[in-house]
């Protein structure tokens, strides 16, 4: 009898346990399935709307978190033509492995600026096995790449016919032929940073001049072999220039400097170390009526005569530069308050001891916006003074 | 309440959330949103604009964010005739501290104000709101990010390991399926 009770005993009070159990089952039932939607669509659709504001390296964490949000992205081919690898060791082997997945066989800009590990042999790799995947580049960045050699350029750059922006700054191995190399796969490009490219010569000049006859951007810093009868080509067939970069050259001469003025649509103009532009040669650089920054850094030579043709010439120039230029006087602020009051917002007259009345002649009120200047605090028009008086 | 004649001359909208709650507004904070602003100029808007996507605790949030905005700009400029160059900056910094605070909510309300953001066409909430989590994805491992969005799962496994004692694992083998998702995720290499 009692063995009867006990067992009916045990087993209502299974009963009630396994109840009490089901109700728990569906609580966390509807728990579950709430999770399944925040983790399947909610995540993923708000990852997929913010994506486009992350870079590119938080973009490939997203994509490591879960399934979902993978799927979500990779379908969304705008996020993939970008391949950033700036500063990151083993370069070469990335890119590689990145070119070779599908997702980015439509990429338009790669950054690989002091990658490091990126050598000729891995961009033999990408011509002979990856080449259709960059058919559609635009942008290629391999400043500071020291070890990329012509033949790197050559492999790299032979299937990218749409290729607009090339940089390479700061590449001593980079010669004419590595320019040749360009030009032979690279019709379209309008910006060019030969920055730091020390074994360029006019040779490359010549090329460029040939065949970028629609270049925009260009520049030549420290480029010292270059002489005047290189640039003279690049002024006379690449009439589209709006930025010219001519930093740290010193061995050109009025000669070229006097065609400058051919590049009509010019904007940026950087002669620093400019030591043998003369008045002439910036008076002719003064018919360059768009110019909006010139750097006069250390052209030495150069005084009021040429920096009042600017301010003439130049209405719309909003940065100048006339750091360590001894010939410039008071009469050339004066000149600039006349004429260009209205646009400067940076003027640097460091060590311009030929100045002698900055802070008290009336040119000075009488052109500084000083009424913007306080009610902006100095943050709207960010104007430096940078002055330095001899005693 | 302000008096201003232009605020009682102007139309009112009604909008309707997804679980039936109604909101009254001025179309000027309305018209904070592109998705109503046209629905409005192409006459599709009669008496009341159901907003299937948007629940009603949300869509009351973003309400406030568009009133706020909309009075903003309207003592900016008020501020601006008058050439009162200082109370304008003041409403800067009051804006920018509601901004900072109105982010300051749970994980699921920021997302779904994300979500209500794009499909409202708000694009200073959708900014905001983007910027938040963009900021706390910026420079995280996976694992950091799955752990912040997945947060409920937590709660989950503690009610899974007290329910598996008393059930035949229903629930552990359908917790398992999930836990085996992320686990999957997390062994999918890639660039």
């Amino acid at each position: 009898m009692s063995n009867v009770d006990c067992k009916s005993r045990t087993e209502r009070g299974k009963r009630k346990g396994s109840g009490e159990a089901t109700m728990e089952v569906k609580k966390v039932g509807i728990e579950v399935e709430l999770m399944e939607v925040w983790n399947k669509e909610t995540v993923p659709k708000v990852m997929n709307i913010v994506s486009t504001r992350l870079p590119q390296r938080d973009l490939i964490s997203l994509l490591l978190v879960s399934p979902w949000i993978h799927r979500n992205l990779i379908s969304h081919p705008s996020l993939w033509l970008v391949l950033d690898f700036h500063e990151m060791n083993n370069a070469g082997d990335r890119l590689v492995a990145a070119l070779s997945l599908s997702r980015y066989q439509n990429v338009k800009h790669i950054n690989l600026e002091f990658a490091r590990d990126i050598e000729d042999k891995h961009l033999e790799i990408v011509k002979s096995k990856c080449g259709q995947s960059v058919k559609n580049l635009e942008v290629l960045n391999l400043n500071g790449c020291q070890k990329i050699s012509d033949l790197g350029i050559e492999f790299i750059t032979y299937n990218c016919s749409k290729l607009k922006v090339f940089s390479i700054y700061w590449n001593v191995r980079v010669s004419d032929l590595g320019i040749r190399n360009l030009v032979k796969n690279c019709k379209l490009v309008i910006d060019l940073n030969l920055s730091g490219c020390k074994n360029i010569t006019d040779e490359s000049l010549k090329l460029i001049a040939e065949n970028y006859q629609g270049l925009q951007l260009l520049n030549l810093t420290r480029c010292i072999k270059l002489t005047d009868g290189g640039l003279q080509m690049i002024l006379l067939k690449c009439s589209s220039l709006q930025s010219l970069n001519l930093y740290a050259l010193s061995s050109f001469t009025d000669v070229a400097y006097k065609k400058i003025s051919l590049l009509v649509h010019l904007r940026f103009l950087d002669l620093c170390g400019a030591q043998n532009l003369s008045d002439d040669g910036l008076s002719c650089i003064a018919k360059c009526k768009n110019l909006i920054s010139l750097n006069l850094t250390w052209c030495v030579q150069v005084t009021d005569h040429g920096v009042i043709a600017i301010a003439e010439g130049c209405r719309s120039l909003e940065f100048l530069s006339l750091f360590g230029i001894v010939g410039v006087t008071d009469k050339s602020l004066e000149a600039l308050a006349s004429f260009c009051s209205n646009t400067i917002t940076t003027l640097d007259v460091n060590g311009c001891i030929g100045i002698k009345n900055f802070w008290t002649s009336g040119s000075f009120n009488s052109w500084l916006p000083w009424g913007k200047v306080s009610a902006a605090t100095l943050s709207d028009a960010t104007l430096l003074v940078n002055f330095w008086i001899s005693t | 309440m302000s008096s201003s004649a232009a605020e009682n001359a102007s139309k009112k909208i009604t909008l309707r959330s997804s679980d039936g709650e109604v909101f009254e507004v001025e179309e000027a904070v309305a018209i904070e949103s592109q998705t109503i602003k046209h629905m409005i100029e192409d006459d599709c808007a009669d008496n009341v604009i159901p907003l299937p996507n948007v629940t009603g605790k949300i869509l009351s949030k973003v309400i406030e964010y568009c009133k706020r905005h909309v009075d903003a700009a309207a003592s900016a400029s008020a501020a601006k005739a008058d050439d009162k160059l200082a109370s304008a900056s003041v409403t800067d910094d009051d804006l920018k501290a509601f901004d900072a605070d109105f982010v300051k909510v749970d994980q699921a309300t920021l997302f779904d104000l994300i979500l209500a953001a794009n499909y409202l066409n708000i694009k200073g909430l959708l900014d905001l709101t983007c910027q938040t989590v963009a900021d706390m994805i910026k420079g995280k491992t996976p694992e950091e990010i799955e752990r912040h969005s997945t947060s409920r799962m937590t709660s989950l496994l503690k009610r899974k390991r007290k329910s598996e004692e008393r059930t035949n694992g229903l629930l552990s083998r359908t917790a398992t399926k999930i836990m085996k998702f992320s686990v999957l995720s997390s062994s999918i290499g890639g660039i």
